[in-house]
């Protein structure tokens, strides 16, 4: 008994589950003894309820925001392995892309969305562009640190074998750069989040964060948290899908030690 | 063969060229390593023995001279060698079996046809049962056994140590000087070690070569005439003492003479 107890306790879920124990419980004491009223801080009862009364709405909604945010991630990544790829090999091209994705971080992409609505419209495609912008710059760098890693004596030995650039690409610098890729990857997928609901805030009638925004307008405060708690659930499921991915695929690697975050 | 020289370094120098003028690191090295000959290489810090290493490897430029492995001239990494460095370079994410494999893969061999030979390897080194465990579960003097292997797999005729044992404590290093000592008697490799330690110099090497600080030049050439199979017990042979003690005093009147000039 008490082994299994100590495994509960020591597992991720645990802790995920007893952190979310605390934080309702306080709430719900906050309406309760401290009198905030529900049209600030509605009971949690009330919000569980408007999630069980429309199960279909949220989850058409989740899978508008889910879509959008994966095609942002995927462009990210997409772009941004390539070109971390090309400023790892190229001195020349790192000096010309690297100012410039400097100075793109710079300014602020929420900015850039009412430029996106004329440019794309108030489709899908506008939030897609605004995840994608936002998970792109983590993801970028965290690929060129892991591409650069190699240090010049593995250069050396791996030269004095005869190996091709090639086989010294695939065996040897893509499995070194791949805790940089994962740490870029977990950053990604929840920045995608925030990039897609930004964008469904700003036009358009559907997804998640279309759904806050209506709920904001139209003073549902219970149908708001119901928003928010399904994106944070979502964003929190997305991580750990990479997570268990990165797990398997570099359990060889010293932050795979302990439990990470 | 035309000579039984299996290394030949002929006149080499190197300078590097620094924001404040040219610093000489190499001047005018000449030696010769006979076919099955273990030299070894001592020296102060900075004396330029590390860098003649990898220009015999052809993984640095030499600014002149000449430098021959059998009979081909080194111009360019050399690839018909087995390397080590001070650090053991395995990949995390490999098996040690698959560490020593490594160099297979990367010359475009079979893997099939090594197999059996990485594991002899590894048992000689007594990391048999380590096969298929992961680097990060290895002490560092295993990692570094390990990288022997890596460097032995491919039966290269030249072996080339970059201060192999210079990471690790004592004990570790006596025990797998030892070792080495066996496995280069036993397949008769021509071998070129750098080293801080004058003792493991001796007591590995057919010659001790002494190097003077910069600018790096040979300061002399020792003949190691103990007998072979070495062991532990060597260590407590007179002779042995003498040539350690020999060569100590060649390094310290050479250290001396620099105070001197300063």
């Amino acid at each position: 008994m008490k082994p299994f107890l100590h495994r509960v306790v020591n597992s991720q879920v645990f802790g995920v589950v007893a952190t979310l124990i605390v934080i309702f419980i306080v709430w719900e004491m906050s309406i309760t003894f401290l009198g905030v009223p529900t049209y600030v801080l509605p009971s949690i009862i009330t919000v569980a309820e408007v999630l069980l009364k429309h199960p279909g709405m949220f989850l058409s909604e989740t899978l508008v925001t889910t879509r959008e945010l994966l095609l942002g991630f995927a462009v990210a990544v997409g772009l941004s392995m390539p070109i971390a790829l090309a400023m790892a090999y190229s001195r020349i091209f790192e000096g010309l892309v690297s100012p410039l994705i400097v100075i793109s971080q710079a300014v602020p992409k929420i900015a850039l969305a009412p430029l996106l609505l004329v440019w794309f419209g108030f489709g899908e495609m506008p939030k897609v562009i605004m995840a994608a912008l936002i998970a792109f710059f983590p993801m970028l760098i965290s690929a060129l640190t892991g591409f650069k890693a190699l240090e010049p004596e593995v250069m050396s030995l791996a030269r004095s074998m005869g190996a091709s650039q090639w086989k010294i690409f695939w065996k040897i610098r893509l499995p070194s750069a791949l805790p940089n890729i994962f740490s870029g990857l977990k950053l990604a997928i929840t920045f995608s989040v925030i990039g897609a609901v930004i964008g469904e805030f700003l036009a358009g009638d559907k997804g998640l964060g279309y759904l806050i925004q209506s709920a904001s307008g139209a003073q549902r405060m219970d149908m708001l948290f119901a928003g928010v708690i399904i994106i944070s659930v979502l964003s929190l499921l997305l991580y750990y899908i990479v997570q268990a991915i990165e797990r398997r695929l570099i359990f060889w690697h010293q932050s795979q030690d302990q439990i990470a975050l | 063969m035309t000579t039984g020289k299996a290394i030949d370094i002929t006149d080499v120098s190197k300078t590097y060229r620094t924001g404040s003028g040219p610093v000489e690191a190499l001047r005018r090295i000449d030696l010769a390593v006979a076919a099955g000959e273990f030299v070894s290489i001592v020296g102060p810090s900075g004396c330029g023995k590390s860098t003649l290493l990898n220009m015999v490897a052809g993984l640095k430029s030499k600014s002149s001279g000449t430098i021959r492995i059998g009979e081909e001239f080194v111009n360019g990494p050399f690839t018909n060698v087995g390397i080590v460095f001070q650090r053991d370079l395995l990949m995390e994410w490999r098996t040690v079996l698959d560490n020593v494999l490594l160099q297979i893969e990367m010359r475009n061999l079979r893997k099939r046809d090594y197999a059996e030979r990485a594991m002899h390897l590894l048992d000689r080194v007594h990391l048999a049962d380590f096969a298929q465990r992961y680097p990060r579960e290895l002490s560092g003097g295993m990692r570094q056994r390990a990288s022997i292997c890596r460097a032995l797999i491919h039966d290269a005729p030249v072996m080339l140590m970059d201060e192999p044992f210079g990471a690790l404590d004592a004990l570790t290093r006596d025990d797998i000087a030892a070792d080495l000592a066996e496995i280069c008697e036993e397949a008769g490799k021509t071998t070129i070690f750098i080293t801080h330690s004058i003792s493991e110099a001796v007591y590995l090497s057919d010659r001790v070569i002494v190097m003077s600080g910069r600018p790096g030049g040979i300061m002399a050439d020792i003949s190691i005439n103990l007998v072979r199979p070495r062991r532990h017990s060597l260590r407590e042979d007179p002779r042995f003492g003498q040539h350690v003690t020999e060569i100590r005093d060649l390094l310290e009147a050479d250290k001396d003479s620099r105070r001197e000039v300063q």
